[in-house]
């Protein structure tokens, strides 16, 4: 009963969220300067009478109120359609799938990456507090928060794949070779230098939050108490400081959906990876309102989903909240 | 025999001019303590909060956090404790009665944890033993430390101490919220103890309880032990007890109060 109306209240946030997502959106792009005919036509605009324009904008209802035009969109969108790409010409929805299936990949290679590195480093520099092997763990995550994706995506390309030329200099797939000729290899080849420059900046992040939650925890009074049992090092952590220290960097990462999609935009820029935040760009740039508004509303959707498991995982590991004595 | 001296005591734990010093605060905590327990002996730390009893209790395990600084000399059956050595007494020879619950881990039940404890064979019947020995409910192991309640969790912290089988049970205020009527049952454990050659340092501020089970009494005020005595000195208006502390400590109790005022 108390997951059933967990359940609907997480729905309901999920519904007024993507509502005002939709409404926001729609504003900002009826707001700017893109003309959805220009764009449409591209370079033969000249070639288009005024009578011609105007039918396509009555076609289109451009000719209808703002509170209208979002109306039937909003409806059209609860009917699952999307809409048409203006740039890749194809439906808006199967665009969507095709480029989020290897932004995926790319996406959930730097997540899994960065969440075990991240714990590592982080429970490593926690034991060691003030050691040798702290500062150098904390040295190097707080450069690395500090470095911008981008750069740093141009920095490996520099070093990988143009110097020693170990890895492709981009895109997700040999060049000249067919779809369907694309093994499973080539494309975990062309996504491990940004999947890469994603999770090692990803790993910062995670270590520092980790090390800081096990500090906190190693100043518990069960941890004392665990001392004063005789237990220290390695067992110490794995008993009793482990599940406490993961729990907030799992739930941070899992939250973090909408920055590790931030950051897979820029680097599927600097790697010309054919992922969603390659299109999203494409999009802006090109004046594809459909596949722009359609990106939007499914980023946000991703991004609730990860916050959503977040809140999930917690009531899992956490008993109190399993044996209900805390409130979901 | 109730009268142990330190001198020429090679069994138990010796404590000399132990000194707490708050290095940020720059406070002394504790000054000069100097203590003795000897095997099935009992010996009951009393005083009021804030006197220092319970970081007596973390200064033995040498547990106390950084910022204070100890200085003492410390005997565990005449050799030396010290940093290094500690580690391998902890829980296994001198182990620690905490004070309150939050010293289990809260995503661990309780059965679990005490396992984890232990070594050797026979590990779930040892434990049901002592289970069932505190009056606990087998059932109850499968709880988590925040389904306990009060008087639950009391008994299951001295069985967390106990399953290690020390030598020396460093009892932080055990009996807190415990009525006269059960404070028997939950004193039971130690006196046990003190049968099977055992010794316990019980930390308290229930001057009464103290009485029930030590055999020796130190009194702590202001982070000195002021007076140790034999419990037999605790008798009449305590004629044979040296500070006014601890005459006064005396004689406040319920039923001296009783006999004074009557007289």
């Amino acid at each position: 009963m108390q997951i059933l109306s967990f359940l609907l209240k997480k729905l309901t946030y999920l519904v007024i969220l993507l509502f005002v997502v939709a409404l926001i959106t729609f504003l900002l792009v009826s707001l700017s300067p893109i003309d959805p005919i220009r764009a449409y036509i591209g370079a033969d605009m000249l070639q288009v009478s005024p009578e011609q324009k105007e039918q396509i904008e009555i076609y289109w209802g451009l000719k209808e109120s703002k509170p209208e035009q979002f109306i039937s969109w909003i409806t059209s969108l609860l009917k699952a359609d999307f809409g048409t790409s203006l740039i890749y010409r194809a439906p808006v929805s199967e665009v969507i799938a095709d480029k989020f299936f290897a932004s995926l990949l790319l996406m959930g290679i730097a997540w899994i990456l960065s969440l075990v590195g991240g714990i590592v480093l982080g429970s490593i520099a926690g034991m060691r507090q003030n050691g040798l092997l702290d500062r150098i763990i904390q040295l190097y995550s707080y450069v690395l928060v500090s470095t911008p994706g981008f750069w740093f995506g141009l920095l490996l390309l520099m070093i990988f794949a143009v110097g020693l030329g170990i890895f492709p200099i981009g895109l997700a797939s040999p060049i000249g070779m067919l779809e369907g000729n694309v093994s499973f290899l080539d494309r975990l080849y062309h996504v491990i230098l940004p999947a890469l420059t994603l999770s090692i900046l990803g790993t910062a992040n995670i270590a520092l939050h980790t090390r800081e939650k096990l500090i906190e925890i190693l100043k518990s009074p069960f941890i004392l108490q665990a001392k004063a049992q005789g237990l220290k090092g390695f067992s110490l952590y794995k008993r009793h400081a482990f599940r406490h220290t993961i729990l907030p960097a799992i739930s941070l990462h899992f939250a973090s959906f909408g920055e590790l999609f931030g950051g897979a935009i820029l680097a599927e820029q600097v790697f010309s990876y054919p992922g969603l935040g390659q299109a999203v760009v494409d999009a802006g740039l090109g004046g594809d309102v459909p596949l722009l508004l359609g990106i939007v509303i499914i980023s946000a959707g991703f991004v609730f989903v990860g916050n959503f498991l977040a809140d999930v995982l917690y009531k899992i590991i956490d008993p109190r909240f399993r044996k209900g004595l805390m409130k979901l | 025999m109730l009268w142990k001296g330190t001198i020429g005591m090679t069994q138990g734990l010796i404590i000399k001019n132990l000194s707490l010093y708050h290095k940020y605060e720059k406070m002394t905590l504790v000054n000069n303590v100097s203590l003795s327990i000897a095997p099935s002996e009992i010996v009951a730390v009393v005083g009021a909060s804030g006197s220092g009893k319970s970081l007596l209790a973390h200064s033995i395990l040498h547990l106390l956090p950084e910022e204070i600084e100890q200085n003492c000399e410390m005997l565990w059956n005449g050799e030396t404790v010290n940093q290094h050595n500690i580690p391998q007494l902890r829980g296994k020879k001198i182990a620690l009665i905490p004070q309150t619950i939050d010293a289990l881990d809260p995503f661990l039940k309780v059965g679990k944890y005490l396992l984890t404890l232990m070594k050797g064979k026979n590990k779930q019947h040892r434990l049901h033993k002592i289970w069932s020995s505190l009056g606990l409910d087998i059932d109850w192991l499968a709880y988590f430390p925040f389904e306990l309640s009060g008087g639950m969790a009391r008994r299951v912290l001295i069985a967390s101490a106990l399953v290690q089988n020390p030598n020396l049970i460093l009892a932080d205020e055990p009996t807190p919220g415990v009525d006269a009527d059960t404070l028997s049952g939950v004193l039971a454990p130690f006196n046990q103890m003190k049968q099977e050659g055992k010794s316990v340092l019980f930390i308290t501020h229930d001057f009464f309880a103290a009485l029930k089970v030590a055999d020796r009494i130190a009194v702590m005020d202001n982070g000195e032990i002021i007076e140790v005595s034999p419990v037999s000195f605790f008798a009449g208006d305590g004629e044979k007890l040296k500070h006014t502390y601890t005459k006064a400590l005396w004689q406040a109790l319920p039923q001296n109060c009783f006999v004074n005022n009557w007289r």
